[in-house]
This record gives structure tokens, C-alpha cells and sequence, in this order.
């Protein structure tokens, strides 16, 4: 079901003067260099399929995937720089590379390749594999070569505010202004770093989050998004006749722990003006999950899942995204140990879109090693 | 004779730790050119938490010691009231999503004086002995007493 990304060759100039100029400006300007601090992780994890409903088309039968996502912080007085890179058997990426200003004690204005605001999950735990309970992610959170519906990377313009009142609760204010991913083949593919002219049209991407202790990780927020999504027609013959799709997201999510219980969940609605060449369509689905974790012991946490959408099948984006996970129930157990590592299975029924809405139903089995270095 | 000095010096000896141990003191310290006095520990908590903390203009930066296991468990349940994996998660989650960097570690307590006295107004947790001995900070808050 996935797509592999490969980097591609063409004009590297823009970039390599971009990145060039970075490098000048974070190693030789004073302003940065002042109190600076510099930061390395490694996530790294070893992830594990198995399809336990026999021959299913579209479906892999087994994979085993090692994957490493390097995140590389730099923080001066004022200035942040933020880059993360992928790699894995299946594909290599340039996640992040943004750098920073901070405007205010709790305000950052942030340049470049970023995560959409107005995925929770997504920027909760970016590719921090190990950050997050479960092995998989939740569908409308999958990022856009594994059949995510949504923008996920974006490249442009983004800020960051908190609002702290004096009763210690927190309001959080995330805009981005950037380019938008393109529908290519059966799936979205960001912004190109490596191909400047590859046309993208304009994302906004907003979250507002409400947290009533600004000491706890508790809150509730509402999400939003306009991307003007352009159609590489060329890449899918079912693609021909469609020029380009608006869509409009609008989601609520909470995060929420008590005592040994955590309540993570997210309903977002989305609405596409899919703009055929002859007659456009309009679309609208709601797609969602409420998951649960419980710490049944000071390094066991049992978790579950379920996620479902809405007149999903009524779609015509969702008919363009077969292998998009409508349906998904799933329970799972993870086991810390060491300083920063987990062993996690899960096993989940799980339903696809498939082409022309079949539905490909099939159970899976995953077991992941995931850590953090250093 | 011999009975009751032997029961006097056992006494006195079972005594002297508990009294050494009764002077330990762990204090929050900042630069001695930094105004201010005292700190609420809602404040302290939060800079340690990564939320931005500030004193006259200057943002608060949290300094750990790194290697005094004692101390650090002082830190842990006195001052963040959490596990140590539960802070380290709660900091690696802010690096992951804002690039914020983690509170700096010392190994030596020269180090983290000399980051102290640097940097205005920041602030960093130490044996209230060590703190004594250094004339280029203050204490600022007693964090913990040894009953």
C-alpha cells in the first residue's frame, strides 16, 4: 500500500543557496550564536507486518521495516533551527528544515518545511515513533504517501503563540501560510525542496488549543484548513479531466489524561470541491478516532483504538485514495524498558477504500522495537 | 565505668551522622548580580517544564547538575513533582515539536556555577554546602531540608 518516495534529481541551485545561506547564518552571525545550544536525536525502529486474512489484493503479506528519523535542533537567544530527516527500507525524506525567531517570550515565527498545524497527532509526535503508544497512526493523521487525506507537510510561513493568564491556563494559537501538497497518482506529495517549479497553490492551516493547566499536557482545541490542492492529471488516468480540489477541513480533538487512563481522540470533516474540467463535485465525509491508553503497570501501557468514517463512501476524493483506512478497530500492548525504549504489538481489523469503494477488509498483526538515542 | 563511656561514645557516634545529615539542605541558586530574591516554586517548576519564565526582561534558563543521583531525586520529587521518565518524556516531546532545548547538564559544580554567573538570571538547584562556597551566586529558595 505504500508509496515509495525517492528523492528526486533535477535544479538543485535554489537549494543548495538556501540551505548555503542557512548554514552562513546559523554558524557566523552573533545574534545566533549567543547562548547557543545544539541538540541530536535518533529515532529509530524496526517495525514488523503481518496480513493474517491469507491472499488480499493490494494487501503486503509481510514486511519488516527499519527505519532511523534524525532530528537536529539548534537554539541561540532568539533564533531556532529544526531539522529532521527519514530514512527507512521503504523511503528517505526531508521531514522538517525551519528555522525560527522568537518574537516574544511565548511567540516562535517560524520559515520553511514544517508540519500542518491542523493535524493534533501529527504534531504531537511528528516521526518520533517512539513518542507515540501505538505503532500505527490514525488514518486522518497518516502522512500523504501513506494515503493520508490531509496536507501534512507544507512549506512557508508559520506562527506560534501561547497565551498564559494568570490562572495558569493556556490558550495555543498555531497559523500556517504555505504550499500546499498536489494529488499525484493515488496519493498527495508535498511540496518538493528539490523541485522549487513544481507548482504547488497556497495551504492555511490553523489550530487553537485550550489548556486548563499550563503544567499538564491536558488540552482540547479545534482545527482548521483551506488547501488549494493542484491535480498532476497526467499521473492517473482517473485523474484526466480534473484540473484541481479545494478542500476545507474543520476538526476538534482532545487529548486528556486521568490518573492511569489517557483519552486521545480527533473528528475532523472535510469538505472537497473536486473541479472537473466539465462538471466540478462537491464531496463531504467526516473521518475520525477516539483512542484509549491504560498504564496497567509502571512500564505496561494497554491501549486501544477504533476509527470510522462518514459518508465516506459518497466521496469522490476518497475514490482517488484507495488505500485509505476508513475503518480501523484495534488493541495493543506496550512494554518500556531500558532508558528510552518500547516494545509494542498491536493487532487490528482493518478496512481500505479500494478502488471503486470494494473495501479491503484484512486483520494485521504488527510488532515494533522503537528508541530514542541518545 | 568502662560500660557507660562505651555507651556514651556508640551514642555519640550514632548520633553524628544523622547530625551531618540534618545540615543538608538543597537551595535554588542564581547569579549574585541578578536583583532577584526569591522565586515562587510554580515559577521554578515551570521553567524546569520548559514554559517560558521571565525576571526583568531576562527569560529564566533552568541549569541541571547531572551526576549527584541524590540531588536529582530531590530535584525530581521536590521540584517537578514527577519521574525522572516522566520529565525526560515531557522535555524530549518539546525538542520533537519546537526544537526547544533541554535544560543544560553539568557534570562539574565549577561548570554550572560559571553558567550561572554567565548567563543573568538563570537559575540551577545544589547542595546548599556547595552553594556556600562559591561567592559569585546566591540562594534564592530552600528547595529541601533533611528532617
Amino acid at each position: 500500500m505504500k508509496s515509495p518516495n525517492v528523492l528526486r534529481s533535477g535544479n538543485h541551485r535554489w537549494w543548495r543557496f538556501a540551505a548555503l545561506s542557512l548554514i552562513w547564518f546559523v554558524g557566523w552571525s552573533d545574534e545566533v550564536r549567543a547562548e547557543s545550544q545544539q541538540e541530536i536525536l535518533f529515532f529509530t525502529s524496526i517495525d514488523t507486518f503481518k496480513n493474517i486474512s491469507g491472499d488480499v489484493p493490494n494487501i503486503d503479506d509481510s514486511y519488516i521495516q527499519p527505519a532511523v528519523d534524525v532530528l537536529y535542533s539548534y537554539s541561540g537567544e532568539k533564533f531556532r533551527f529544526l531539522a529532521e530527516y527519514f530514512w527507512s527500507n521503504r523511503e528517505n525524506d526531508l521531514e522538517r528544515l525551519k528555522a525560527g525567531w522568537q518574537t516574544g517570550d511565548n511567540t516562535m515565527l517560524w520559515f520553511g518545511r514544517f508540519h500542518s498545524p491542523a493535524k493534533y497527532w501529527t504534531t504531537e509526535y511528528h516521526h518520533g515513533q517512539f513518542l507515540q503508544t501505538s505503532i500505527t497512526r490514525p488514518s486522518i493523521e497518516e502522512w500523504e504517501d501513506d494515503s493520508g487525506p490531509m496536507a501534512s507537510h507544507i512549506t512557508g510561513l508559520s506562527l506560534a503563540h501561547e497565551s498564559i493568564r494568570p490562572n495558569n491556563t493556556a490558550i495555543n494559537y498555531s497559523f500556517s501560510v504555505g504550499l500546499a501538497p498536489q494529488l499525484d497518482g493515488q496519493v498527495l506529495a508535498p511540496f518538493d525542496l528539490l523541485d522549487p517549479g513544481s507548482g504547488n497553490d497556497v495551504a492555511f492551516n490553523y489550530r487553537m488549543a485550550y489548556r486548563p493547566d499550563v503544567l499538564s499536557l491536558n488540552q482540547f482545541g479545534l482545527m482548521a484548513a483551506w488547501n488549494e490542492i493542484n491535480v498532476l492529471s497526467e499521473s492517473n488516468p482517473e485523474l484526466a479531466d480534473l484540473d484541481h480540489i479545494r478542500q476545507i477541513t474543520v476538526g476538534l480533538y482532545v487529548d486528556w489524561n486521568w490518573d492511569k487512563w489517557r483519552l486521545l481522540s480527533s473528528f475532523v470533516y472535510f469538505n472537497n470541491d473536486m473541479q472537473y474540467i466539465d462538471a466540478p463535485e462537491k464531496d463531504e465525509f467526516i473521518s475520525g478516532y477516539v483512542q484509549a491508553e491504560y498504564r496497567a503497570a509502571k512500564d505496561w501501557t494497554i491501549f486501544g483504538r477504533t476509527e470510522n468514517s462518514f459518508n465516506e463512501d459518497k466521496s469522490q476524493y476518497l475514490r482517488i485514495l484507495p488505500a485509505f483506512i476508513s475503518q480501523r478497530n484495534m488493541i495493543g500492548v506496550r512494554w518500556d524498558f531500558a532508558s528510552f525504549q518500547g516494545l509494542t504489538v498491536e493487532i487490528a481489523d482493518t478496512r481500505a477504500q479500494g478502488d471503486d469503494f470494494t473495501h479491503i477488509n484484512f486483520g494485521e498483526v504488527r510488532i515494533q522495537w522503537s528508541a530514542v538515542f541518545p | 565505668m568502662k560500660l557507660r563511656l562505651a555507651i556514651i561514645v556508640a551514642s555519640v557516634l550514632a548520633i553524628l551522622p544523622s547530625a551531618h545529615a540534618a545540615d543538608r539542605a538543597v537551595v535554588l541558586v542564581t547569579s549574585r548580580d541578578c536583583a532577584m530574591d526569591t522565586i515562587i516554586a510554580l515559577d521554578i517548576r515551570k521553567a524546569y517544564l520548559g514554559i517560558v519564565v521571565s525576571y526583568e526582561g531576562h527569560v529564566i534558563r533552568p541549569f541541571r547538575l547531572s551526576n549527584d543521583e541524590q540531588l536529582n531525586q530531590i530535584f525530581f520529587q521536590y521540584v517537578v513533582a514527577m519521574s525522572k521518565k516522566t520529565y525526560e518524556r515531557r522535555l524530549l516531546r518539546l525538542l520533537v515539536q519546537h526544537g526547544q532545548p533541554r535544560p543544560r547538564e553539568f557534570d562539574v559544580v565549577a561548570d554550572l556555577v560559571a553558567a550561572v554567573t554567565e548567563n543573568p538570571c538563570s537559575i540551577a538547584y545544589m547542595w546548599q554546602s556547595d552553594a556556600e562556597a562559591w561567592t559569585s551566586i546566591k540562594a534564592i529558595k530552600n528547595l529541601w531540608q533533611e528532617n
